[in-house]
């Protein structure tokens, strides 16, 4: 929004933002990209296990938005909106990669020493790393799925839009994707 | 709730917790590629204080884009928080502005009507500013229609 808010104003709804973004409102846009920029690149960078890819598509992501934005007919919510967005631009870089595995010997070496103190490592970033190693082998869905569902806190029906498959498929993917990374992850002791 | 202690639950709750980085530095290019990317939009013709759109003698004339114009008048629409502008639509005849469609969202229990008769006079000062007194155009080819109506500020609810 073009004029200044006071502190103390309650925060713009997603529907108040749309509606002067729609208008060419350069502001209101910039509170969108704030409140639900962060999520994206965050799912996209676990998605695509790569930060120039997952900045790449968060941002082509983000201007399909702005030029689309008429387009945006609120029957899902926005940032389901904007997560089904950053997911097909993830989903376009990622189809001339070839996936590279990962061997199970890495997942050793970044086992920690048993003198580590386990309550610290919750924070730990070797931690995220780990994670991030389990998830490069799940296939595509099932990665997709975990991460909307375990990482972003959305709904089946939800992910559901975003990944566009029916929500017996999101069960499926999820069941699947649940049971892989609890294995490869429970060697994290 | 208790924590899940499991490996899994805890790279969960990190992965939750993460900010990702680079962020802001990427929020920034972000910007500067959506500011750049220019909207095809139609020229409107403007008019000098005597109503005619030549400039010179050889009859040149000055066309302003109809995005400048819609920008300006979404400014003014944002101004107060009775009301809050939905779309704005010129109609343009032959490079000429022969009317404006606006369709607002007001804030419950606001006087509609005392309001759209506020605003008329408001939008024809900007559009003329803009354009000049461009002939036909008048306060009764300024549609104003209300589509909703919102609890509190339109332009933040």
């Amino acid at each position: 929004m073009s004029k200044s808010q006071a502190s103390s104003e309650p925060l713009a709804t997603d529907e108040a933002l749309v509606r002067a973004a729609r208008l060419g409102d350069h502001e209101a846009f910039r509170e969108i990209v704030d409140r639900h920029g962060p999520a994206m690149y965050r799912y996209a960078l676990h998605l695509v296990g790569d930060a120039g890819d997952a900045a790449e598509a968060t941002q082509e992501a983000f201007v399909s938005a702005w030029r689309s934005l008429s387009g945006f007919a609120g029957r899902s919510s926005l940032r389901t909106w904007l997560i089904r967005l950053v997911h097909r631009r993830a989903a376009d870089l990622q189809r001339n990669r070839r996936a590279t595995p990962i061997d199970d010997g890495l997942m050793s070496r970044l086992t920690p020493a048993a003198t580590d103190n386990p309550l610290q490592s919750v924070l730990d970033a070797e931690l995220l790393d780990a994670l991030q190693l389990a998830l490069n082998e799940l296939p595509w869905h099932q990665r997709a799925t975990w991460l909307l569902r375990e990482v972003e806190e959305m709904s089946y029906e939800e992910i559901s839009i975003a990944l566009a498959m029916p929500i017996g498929a999101v069960r499926g993917h999820l069941y699947r994707g649940r049971r892989t990374l609890a294995e490869r992850m429970a060697r994290w002791r | 709730m208790a924590l899940d202690p499991s490996p899994l639950g805890r790279a969960i709750r990190a992965a939750r917790a993460e900010q990702p980085p680079g962020w802001v530095d990427l929020a920034g290019s972000i910007m500067s590629r959506v500011r750049a990317i220019v909207i095809p939009s139609e020229p409107i013709l403007t008019f000098t204080e005597q109503g005619t759109p030549a400039r010179d003698e050889q009859g040149s004339g000055t066309y302003v884009s109809a995005r400048v114009v819609t920008a300006a008048l979404r400014r003014l629409l944002q101004e107060h928080p009775t009301h809050a502008p939905e779309t704005i639509d010129l109609r343009v005849d032959d490079s000429r502005l022969t009317g404006i469609d606006i369709r607002l969202v007001a804030r419950y229990g606001v006087e509609l009507h005392p309001l759209a008769d506020t605003l008329r006079p408001q939008i024809l000062e900007i559009v003329e500013g803009i354009l000049g007194p461009a002939p036909g155009l008048d306060l009764s080819t300024i549609e104003i229609v209300y589509v909703d109506v919102t609890r509190g500020d339109p332009n933040r609810t």
